[in-house]
């Protein structure tokens, strides 16, 4: 009963979400052709949330996403020009791949905060971004891929990924080491589990994602610029924040489900507050504030586990 | 002969830092016999059966299980080999169903053309739940829903579901009701019927005679003796346990000293769920007060609350007259407290940071002049007061995490010294400290006591309480069963009689 009642928090915040700023802007906001953009946009970010699910259980981060989002991205797109549209998938994804793996690497030899050594590899990704671009300042998609882009295709990849997720989450025996890890690493690695091959395994995985991600959100855009001075971590908060909504409701439904409908959450308060007229800094503030609200509503941590 | 032995142990050692807490043990244990292992807390038992169970490593040593060499890499491993154990803490993954706890590490089990059978895993969970008659454990359950005890009975059937050759069981029956011990006693049994090996480690000593058919006695990381348990009674594997004399110089020699009789601290109706159940006593001016009691006996939290870091705890503390607030470590620290945690690493300094400020940082209210903290000013005072208890350093900019144990420990106390503190917690003050540093801290105490401190002694070496305290208190199970003052007559067996 309580599991359930902790889990309607999310869709209820939905809900609210949306009365909220219907009462608000009842012309402006929340009309069907509207929501579906919404939802577009949201499937689309979905991708990395989903991606990074298994480094966030862990305690780690990966800053890069952004920037390996928009190498890959890159990477596709002058392969697209010359093999179509296996050149832009293939060459993206294995690209995202060898990131991720690099990142993984990384991370467990050098015994340093994930996120501080990913951010240090953000700043190498977005300079390698600028040497494949070549001269020119954007690249533009040849438009017959544009549809990649576009509902249903967005909507069907990002389906995909995450019944993908979920399946390595409940059906693998790494969907359980991330778990144990994410638990307790000491008792973890005591029962024989082999933590820095899940790791690099689950930053494979975010740099997979990522890169799809980028993909879709160039076909989306239609065209891609290189990112410089770390402007490329920017675009990992929203999915990372999806991804900590999901975590903290894992308990009481699918986090699965949760990223989608946080995701989702989120999308919808942003552009509800732009309809109202908010500018980004203050939209900022509010999705910050929201953020904090839902994750102090569902973690209940039992304190007397904490110091021993 | 060679068929009779389930494991060898051949010469083990394992040393943490300077403290050797496995010191060259050999043991044969025998096939169908359950062995009971017993010694004081920090005799190296639980070090002893962790490295067989592939817990930690050993240093040097070599082990057998039924003649074929054997040198576990981790846990898992063991349980291939034969060997699982049921480890004194707690041990399981928190927000991960039952079935996922009992299994973990052997999930290979489940797969199927790569896919997890979690059906599969919740039928076989559910037998073995049922084979041992636990009930109301629901295996699809997060494991966060069930009590310490309930825990601790899936822990017993993680251990047993291997079908082990040779079960370790440490120190599990204190969190037990009786209907668990039961169940733990007829697993037990049921490993032994089968031809295989257990080794059970209790403070206990009425049930290790009961359940086992041989004792083995450690002390201070060496074995004693192995002795059949029949026959045996309490007090002779008592005086195995203890088996030494008071070291005259190294602690206090004075008696029948008089104390002061004006009360400092008063604490009444002390209580903490699960650990401490209403505790009062009132400490008095220059008096060295001991907690003694078994590690889980709550005494350590009772340090803890004292000083505002444990939770959830009721009650009042007086410091001379005021009450103060029991869960601000702040005003703690201001009515003069210093405590010094058992966790020296992890609690008590900065390892990362130098002496210097690891010293200063108790001061800092006193160093600063408006906000201006004299960089000068503040080597000076942290150069004076490392002097004071002789720390070996280079200087004062030493990096903490670069010291020995001992040396650390002078800085912990430095920083409470430094600050002018008057009244002292001082949890397992000499907890793997070298001998040198122990007699110093030992006279250190005295001075203090000299001086018109007030001190509080917790420690689980029940020498190290006889030798310096004017009074000694035992906690049991979060209450206070026995109080003993300061005398030539006291003996570790009066101790031990109220701690179990």
């Amino acid at each position: 009963m309580n599991k359930l009642k902790k889990g309607m928090v999310l869709v209820g915040a939905l809900v609210i979400t949306y009365v909220v700023f219907k009462i608000l802007q009842p012309s402006r906001f929340g009309s069907l052709s509207s929501m579906f953009i919404l939802l577009q946009q949201c499937m689309i970010s979905v991708i990395m949330a989903y991606g990074t699910y298994f480094l966030l259980e862990m305690g780690a981060f990966d800053m890069t996403l952004g920037a390996n989002a928009i190498l890959s991205a890159i990477v596709g797109c002058r392969l697209s020009v010359i093999f179509g549209l296996p050149g832009l998938l293939i060459g993206a994804l294995i690209t995202g791949a060898c990131l991720g793996l690099v990142n993984g690497i990384m991370t467990s030899k050098i015994k340093a905060p994930s996120m501080i050594i990913s951010v240090g590899l953000v700043i190498i990704y977005e300079s390698l971004g600028l040497v494949v671009m070549g001269g020119g300042s954007t690249l533009r998609i040849d438009s017959q891929f544009r549809g990649l882009g576009m509902a249903p295709w967005s909507i069907v990849i990002s389906l995909m990924i995450a019944a993908i997720i979920f399946f390595l989450d409940r059906y693998t025996c790494f969907g359980v080491h991330v778990n144990a890890i994410g638990s307790s690493e000491p008792i973890a690695r005591s029962m024989g589990i082999n933590i820095n091959k899940t790791k690099i395994t689950a930053f494979l995985i975010s740099g997979v994602c990522a890169a799809l991600m980028g993909v879709v959100n160039l076909c989306y855009n239609t065209t891609i610029s290189a990112a410089t001075n770390l402007s490329s971590t920017t675009t990992v908060f929203q999915p990372l924040m999806a991804c900590m909504i999901g975590l903290a409701f894992k308990k009481h439904m699918n986090p699965i489900v949760a990223i989608l409908l946080g995701s989702f959450f989120l999308a919808l308060l942003q552009n509800g507050l732009l309809t109202n007229g908010l500018e980004s800094s203050m939209q900022n503030i509010f999705v910050g504030v929201a953020l904090l609200v839902v994750i102090k509503v569902t973690s209940n941590p039992r304190r007397y586990d904490v110091i021993k | 002969m060679e068929e009779q032995v389930m494991v060898h142990l051949q010469d083990l050692h394992k040393t943490f830092g300077s403290t050797k807490a496995v010191d060259g043990v050999s043991l044969d244990i025998d096939k169908g016999e359950i062995r009971g292992l017993v010694g004081e807390n920090g005799s190296g038992k639980s070090t002893l059966m962790c490295m067989v169970a592939g817990l930690l490593k050993p240093d040097s040593g070599s082990m057998t299980v039924e003649g074929q060499p054997y040198a576990p890499q981790h846990q898992a491993h063991a349980n291939d080999k034969g060997v699982s154990m049921i480890v004194q803490e707690v041990n399981t993954l928190a927000g991960m169903t039952v079935a996922e706890n009992i299994f973990v590490g052997h999930e290979q089990k489940f797969i199927n053309h790569g896919l997890r059978d979690l059906k599969a895993m919740f039928v076989e969970a559910k037998e073995y739940l049922e084979e041992m008659q636990i009930s109301g454990i629901n295996v699809k359950s997060d494991i966060d829903a069930y009590t310490l005890e309930q825990r601790k009975l899936i822990e017993l059937v993680r251990a047993a579901h291997i079908k082990p050759k040779l079960l370790i069981i440490d120190e599990t029956t204190t969190v037990l009701s009786q209907k668990g011990r039961a169940e733990l006693y007829k697993l037990i049994h049921k490993t032994k019927d089968s031809g295989n090996s257990v080794v059970f480690i209790s403070h206990d000593l009425r049930e290790v005679l009961d359940l086992c058919d041989s004792v083995t006695v450690m002390r201070d990381g060496q074995l004693v003796d192995t002795v059949s348990a029949r026959g045996m009674s309490e007090n002779d594997l008592k005086s195995l346990m203890v088996g030494r004399d008071l070291v005259g110089s190294y602690y206090r020699e004075d008696y029948g000293m008089l104390t002061s009789s004006e009360v400092v601290l008063e604490v009444r109706n002390l209580n903490c769920p699960g650990k401490l159940n209403d505790v009062s006593f009132e400490l008095y001016r220059g008096e060295i007060l001991g907690f003694g009691g078994l590690s889980e006996s709550g005494m350590h939290n009772l340090g803890k609350a004292l000083f505002g870091v444990e939770y959830n705890t009721t009650g009042s503390v007086t410091l001379e007259g005021e009450t103060i607030n029991i869960h601000s470590i702040k005003e703690a620290i201001k009515s003069g407290i210093g405590y010094v945690p058992k966790d020296r690493e992890h609690e008590a300094l900065i390892n990362n940071a130098d002496i210097l400020d690891n010293i200063c940082i108790t001061c800092m209210d006193q160093l600063q002049k408006g906000v201006y903290l004299s960089p000068i000013k503040k080597k000076n005072f942290a150069r004076e007061q490392a002097r004071r208890l002789n720390i070996k350093m280079n200087d004062v900019d030493q990096f903490v995490y670069t010291l020995s144990g001992g040396n650390k420990q002078k800085v912990t106390l430095t920083k409470w010294l430094a600050r002018g503190a008057n009244i002292f917690v001082l949890d397992s003050p000499t907890r793997g400290i070298d001998v040198m540093t122990k007699a110093m801290i030992y006279d250190l105490l005295t001075c203090m006591k000299n001086d018109g401190c007030s001190i509080i002694v917790i420690s689980e070496e029940l020498l190290e309480l006889i030798g310096v305290s004017d009074r000694i208190l035992i906690l049991k199970n979060g209450n206070i069963s026995g109080e003993f003052v300061r005398s030539k007559d006291l003996s570790e067996e009066d101790l031990v009689s109220c701690m179990i």
